[in-house]
């Protein structure tokens, strides 16, 4: 009974996280989607904090829950006062007409769509049965382990955080242990199912949350195939189950983006709408040591973009953004400094030795042009040539400012993976073998959310409008015919469009 | 001047290829759900759970076994610490209990001199006592 509280607790808490800067009263389907795909994971991000700062000072199971209805009630409060002083929402869905509409096509691609979800959604609850405990060493080793030693600990739940034990790395941020000790809190047993549920709880969300975001932009099609390819995307489901902290990342990564791209379509007004962007991005920096890499890289970027602009705007939204991620940072700061250990990554061993040596650069060149190639697992042909294809048949339209700020904030993101493997002082070669694959899934829905922000909807492709001299009309003809009957049009919608 | 759609037929390949190798590829994560990585580590759990259940509720335990550094016995170690947790398990045999995780049988010769056994729980897992010094030395 009292899991279902915390359940309960968890998805309003997020869901008023995203109410404050997203109107409650706004109706539209992607808007609530949006909203819904963000509540979990914004719930777990806020549970993970209270629960930190409640461990910190008490080991009272009631001060804990009285705890999440305070959090609760404020959120209330503040999104009921931002439902209140704001009239209406700052804008609204552009009348989008899909000549997929209603058609065979558009009834294949949703049957596919569900198909594939439904496949997912069996393959993850069968792999988390098959392994409660996750289907990887770093769940055991590091995140579980963790969650473990805030539960059990009781007041001596520092040491998990012991040099005695340095390959846990007790330096790695608390947001997935803290979430699952706070569910456990609430059960008052270390269930393996928690941090089961919460790993497909957080790949389903970046699901939906990519289909969301892509809707609002670029229409329920192009979101379908966009959640298509994520799904599609075998390593992904893999590590949903596997209980490691990467795709919680991804789903913050998307997050921050998805808000960023969104924020005058769906936000009261762009503060609001930086702020909760800013917070996915503390989030972010709260889940792994590379979000906080993000987070920096994040800040610079649109730093230097809105400086560009306009410099006085660009201070206050950076202000708002900072403002959105302060809850985060703060409480990552406390860790860093009164807990954490030093990491294990940044040793001044050999450091200039390693920034001097070509063949270590040569290599993670390789690596991550083999990766570009081979990763996600797909079947049959590597998803980055079927992409590439894919964009070259159907086209793009013009980037959107806001993509070229995420696609910059990646690119760099990764260029500061790469740096980091510069001067790992383990095996570089065995580095890279267990970590890359993870490093590129965590920008894959991102990079996938701009990809088809990017590339000419379906709609848009078949469209297509070529102008052709009247004298070749009648070579053109049959191809105007395949197309109607593609789309499901007849002659008398050509000739009432007309 | 009118409108062609003679684009239209390779786009809407593309978009039914797209969809058709995505459904594929999430018919082969279906197939592979199947994750046995730590299947056979977790056969220990009943008996660190009994040992778990002799020990004190916190403190430091030592820890030793084939000492071969291979992949499954730091995924064994990995384990234990994580079912005796919130119990530190420190990689050495230098606490006063000491807990033998082994893959297979050792002779008592083949194990330090200063580690008296205090119970075998069975599957490889032995928990000893550390001596302030080794039966022989005391006897002197």
């Amino acid at each position: 009974m009292l899991l279902y509280l915390g359940i309960f607790l968890c998805v309003v808490t997020g869901f008023l996280v995203a109410s404050i800067a997203i109107p409650l009263r706004d109706r539209r389907s992607g808007v609530f989607l949006l909203k819904a795909a963000l509540a979990a994971p914004l719930g777990i991000g806020v549970f993970s904090i209270t629960y930190s700062a409640w461990r910190a000072g008490s080991s009272s199971r009631t001060l804990l829950v009285i705890a999440d209805f305070a959090v609760l009630g404020m959120l209330l409060v503040v999104a009921g006062i931002a439902d209140f002083v704001h009239v209406s929402p700052t804008a609204q869905d552009e009348p989008r007409i899909s000549v997929l509409a209603g058609t065979k096509s558009s009834l294949a691609l949703s049957w596919i769509f569900w198909l594939a979800l439904v496949n997912s959604v069996l393959s993850c609850v069968r792999g988390a049965w098959a392994n409660p405990m996750g289907g990887g060493w770093d769940a055991v080793a590091i995140w579980n382990l963790r969650a473990r030693f805030l539960f059990l600990g009781g007041q001596h739940w520092r040491d998990g955080f012991s040099k005695l034990i340095p390959w846990s790395h007790p330096d790695y941020p608390l947001l997935l242990p803290a979430g699952i000790a706070h569910f456990w809190t609430y059960v008052w047993k270390d269930s393996e199912r928690v941090p089961a549920i919460v790993g497909i709880v957080f790949a389903f969300s970046t699901i939906a949350l990519l289909f969301a975001g892509v809707h609002l932009r670029r229409g329920r099609v192009q979101a379908q195939l966009a959640a298509l390819v994520l799904m599609g995307t075998p390593f992904f489901l893999k590590q949903a189950v596997s209980e490691y902290a990467d795709i919680p990342l991804a789903f913050f990564f998307l997050a921050t983006f998805s808000l960023l791209a969104l924020r005058d379509r769906v936000a009261w007004s762009e503060s609001a709408g930086l702020a909760l962007a800013g917070f996915t991005a503390g989030l972010a920096a709260w889940t792994k040591n590379e979000g906080l890499l993000f987070l920096c890289v994040f800040l610079l970027v649109f730093g230097s973009v809105a400086w560009r602009a306009h410099r006085r705007v660009a201070v206050r939204q950076m202000a708002w953004i900072v403002l959105g991620a302060a809850p985060a940072i703060v409480v990552l700061a406390c860790f860093k400094v009164a807990i954490a250990t030093p990491g294990d990554l940044f040793s001044a061993q050999g450091l200039w030795l390693k920034l001097v040596d070509p063949a270590r650069y040569w290599l993670i060149f390789r690596w991550y042009l083999k990766e570009f190639f081979l990763f996600g697992e797909w079947a049959v042909i590597p998803v980055t040539i079927i992409l590439v294809i894919y964009a070259k048949v159907v086209g793009t339209t013009a980037s959107p400012k806001d993509t070229s700020v995420a696609a910059s904030t990646l690119a760099l993101t990764l260029m500061g993976y790469a740096a980091i493997y510069v001067i790992t002082p383990y095996d570089l070669h065995w580095h890279l073998r267990f970590s890359l694959n993870r490093l590129f899934l965590q920008v894959w829905p991102s990079a996938l959310f701009i990809f088809f922000s990017v590339v000419r909807t379906p709609e848009e492709a078949l469209t297509t409008r070529t102008v052709v001299p009247e004298d070749q009309l009648t070579v053109r003809a049959d191809s105007c015919a395949t197309y109607n009957s593609l789309v499901g049009y007849t002659t008398a919608d050509s000739k009432s469009r007309a | 001047m009118k409108n062609s759609g003679s684009q239209t037929t390779p786009a809407m390949l593309a978009i039914f290829a797209l969809a058709g190798l995505s459904l594929l590829s999430t018919g082969k994560a279906a197939v592979q759900a199947a994750y046995p990585e730590l299947a056979g580590i977790a056969a220990q759990r009943p008996q660190l759970i009994a040992l778990r259940n002799s020990l004190p509720p916190r403190g430091v335990l030592g820890y030793i076994d084939d000492g071969v550094n291979t992949p499954a016995e730091r995924q064994r170690y990995y384990y234990t610490q994580y079912e005796l947790a919130p119990l530190v398990i420190e990689h050495l045999p230098d606490a006063p209990l000491v807990i033998g995780n082994f893959s297979q049988p050792v002779p008592p010769s083949q194990l330090p001199a200063n580690l008296l056994p205090v119970h075998d729980f069975g599957n490889g897992i032995v928990l000893f006592a550390k001596l302030a010094q080794p039966p022989s030395t005391r006897s002197k």
